[in-house]
């Protein structure tokens, strides 16, 4: 029974991380409804300068989320400058197309750069845990959270009370009328998805102290960070928050109850029920 | 449209016949005629692919998943239990067109993004399965050793023969699928792919052609599964992952949607340009260290990553988009229409 309690701690405390990550993807999608098909591949980026930090410099993975942050952010900003502003008005498959592209680019030169072999950022506290009850508590997943939390939190703020965030939900909820009111939607654009991506970045940093990672780890969170938003629900802030708790947690689970190999299955059958019962999400509006 | 756009296609037949039978005897073995086998296996998926995405316009991101289906069939059937190679042959797209059925009556009434997340699901779910359920699938080695196809007596073994069947299939299947787009289905597949709306009001069960089409492709990419199975000494889980799966997003939208020519195009070229840029970095003119760098083959991905995004800004209608209007250009003497969604005249 504690063994599957402890699955489940576990489980909620990487969820968090994973809530920020799909933050990011649900606030891309949302203002521009470009799928960011290169965002796993961004938080890798993250997670390798993160990595870099470490190794070259001694800066601890938790400080080092401003810098990683900030560079993600400079580097959704440009791919949204850059590439899709220029097709905005193309067809959907288009720009699904182009950020494939971006994917592809982002993850070869990684390979190119680092190789396959994965990477993982050994902190002197990777490894101590502390006892509450019967459960086990690992550090670094309990810091991780505690941070995701806040940076998620921030985010929220920032979309509700600051004016650059109600541009950004004015431009999600109604592009035309945003642009009436003088919105610089280009301008807005290109800092939601620099925040997107900021957020990715970030929750990269987050993972790298208990959570090796390769190149190619970028495919695998594109798709889960997909996964999360639509179990919580397109567009719904707290959706995608409480849908990465529930990923999370099902996985690790799934690892316990199955073989570990196949955690990820349990978080898929999740999704295929959610979009047969309720293809909304679980908080979503349904539109 | 113009009927004399149609004249290219016979064109295009006679260059294909020419290539088909000249190629293997310039080249019997090795290098090429694999190429062009796998070439020929890719572009049946594609084939079917474009059905779904191109004239029907669904985004489905798990068709890989069909394609395994047809190949793991094979596999199971004629290594573990001893079924005749051609039946398991037949069987395999069979299999393939249930595993679509089932798929599309969970997914099809999704919209875009979300059709495009269940399917990926589905082939996550099956690649899961084919890496960890030892006792169906035999994990990450697969199972095999593979037994070969023969005609007649005549064992398909070399590179050789079996490149006269797959591309014997290539030309089957693009006939098949030209004359669906042409057909009443057809039509009413355009007609949803443009407007859902208008197409139920005047009389298309959107929901059935969606169904038909993705079962149709399914068994198309049971049909390249079966010819890969029976290809490869042991049929393992690589080949059926979500990369596949995107990769023929990007075939057939580089070729140009619903152009039955440009994913045969698109899948050509994906499948070439990697050897293509790995016999560049066989140049000896090239210096040594330029010459590590393009031997590599993420240098293969990122240099495909660079010309998508160039093609994208650029060239919206894909490689036969280009054709179309150089065409229209030398016909009419206009600037071609920018930037329209590829129709499928040619």
């Amino acid at each position: 029974m504690s063994l599957y309690v402890q699955a489940i701690v576990n489980g909620f405390l990487v969820g968090g991380v994973y809530s920020l990550m799909a933050l990011g993807l649900s606030l891309i999608f949302g203002v521009m409804r470009v799928i960011n098909f290169a965002h796993g591949d961004m938080m890798v980026w993250g997670m390798y300068l993160s990595y870099w930090l470490f190794v070259t410099a001694g800066v601890d993975p938790y400080l080092s989320i401003l810098v990683t942050g900030s560079a993600v952010f400079l580097l959704g900003a440009a791919v949204q400058k850059g590439l899709v502003n220029r097709i905005l008005d193309a067809p959907h498959e288009m720009q699904i197309l182009l950020m494939l592209g971006v994917a592809l680019v982002l993850e070869n030169v990684a390979l190119m750069v680092w190789g396959p072999d994965p990477r993982r950022v050994s902190t002197t506290y990777a490894l101590s845990t502390f006892w509450l009850g019967p459960i086990v508590f690992d550090l670094p997943k309990v810091a991780t959270f505690g941070l995701a939390l806040a940076l998620a939190l921030g985010l929220y703020l920032f979309l509700k009370k600051t004016d650059l965030g109600r541009m950004i939900r004015a431009a999600s909820d109604n592009q035309i009328g945003a642009l009436l009111v003088g919105t610089d939607i280009l301008k807005v654009f290109t800092l939601a998805f620099g925040i997107g991506a900021a957020c990715v970045g970030a929750a990269g940093s987050l993972m790298t102290p208990f959570l090796p990672f390769s190149p190619s780890t970028g495919l695998f969170f594109t798709v889960t960070s997909f996964n999360i938003v639509i179990i919580g629900g397109m567009g719904s802030f707290l959706g995608a928050f409480v849908g990465g708790l529930l990923v999370g947690m099902s996985e690790s689970l799934g690892a316990v109850i199955l073989v570990p190999s196949l955690k990820e299955i349990v978080s898929f059958v999740l999704l295929v029920l959610i979009l047969l019962f309720r293809p909304q999400g679980l908080l979503g509006s349904g539109r | 449209m113009r009927q004399k756009l149609v004249r290219p296609r016979y064109l295009g037949l006679v260059l294909l016949a020419l290539l088909w039978f000249l190629l293997p005897i310039y080249y019997p073995s090795g290098y090429v005629v694999s190429t062009a086998v796998l070439m020929g296996i890719y572009a049946i998926i594609a084939l079917g692919y474009n059905i779904v995405m191109g004239n029907t316009g669904i985004y489905s991101f798990g068709h890989a998943a069909f394609f395994g289906v047809g190949g793991y069939t094979v596999a199971i059937l004629t290594v573990n239990h001893g079924v005749d190679p051609w039946l398991a042959f037949a069987i395999a797209p069979f299999m393939a067109a249930l595993a679509g059925l089932l798929v599309g009556l969970t997914s099809i009434r999704l919209s875009h993004f979300h059709l495009a997340m269940a399917t990926i699901a589905f082939n996550v779910i099956l690649t899961n399965l084919n890496f960890n359920w030892i006792g169906l699938f035999g994990s990450e080695s697969g199972i095999g050793p593979m037994g070969k196809l023969s005609i007649a007596g005549l064992r398909l073994e070399t590179d050789f023969r079996y490149f006269y069947l797959t591309w014997t299939f290539v030309v089957i299947v693009l006939w098949v699928t030209q004359n669906l787009v042409r057909s009443h289905l057809g039509r009413a597949m355009a007609a949803v792919r443009e407007d859902e709306v208008a197409a139920s009001t005047s009389g298309v069960n959107v929901v059935g052609i969606k169904l038909m089409a993705f079962v149709v492709s399914a068994f198309l990419a049971g049909v390249a599964g079966a010819l890969l199975a029976f290809y490869m000494p042991y049929v393992g889980p690589r080949p059926f992952t979500v990369g596949l799966s995107i990769m023929l997003f990007v075939m057939v939208c580089i070729g140009g949607q619903g152009n039955a020519w440009g994913s045969l195009l698109g899948a050509a070229l994906l499948t070439v340009l990697p050897e293509f840029l790995r016999t560049v970095a066989g140049f000896p003119a090239i210096p040594q260290e330029i010459r590590m760098v393009l031997s590599n083959p993420s240098y293969h991905l990122v240099v495909y990553g660079l010309l998508l995004i160039v093609f994208l800004t650029y060239l919206p209608q894909g490689l036969v988009g280009i054709r179309l209007r150089w065409w229209r250009r030398l016909i009419q003497r206009q600037p071609a229409a920018a930037a329209q969604p590829a129709e499928s005249h040619v």
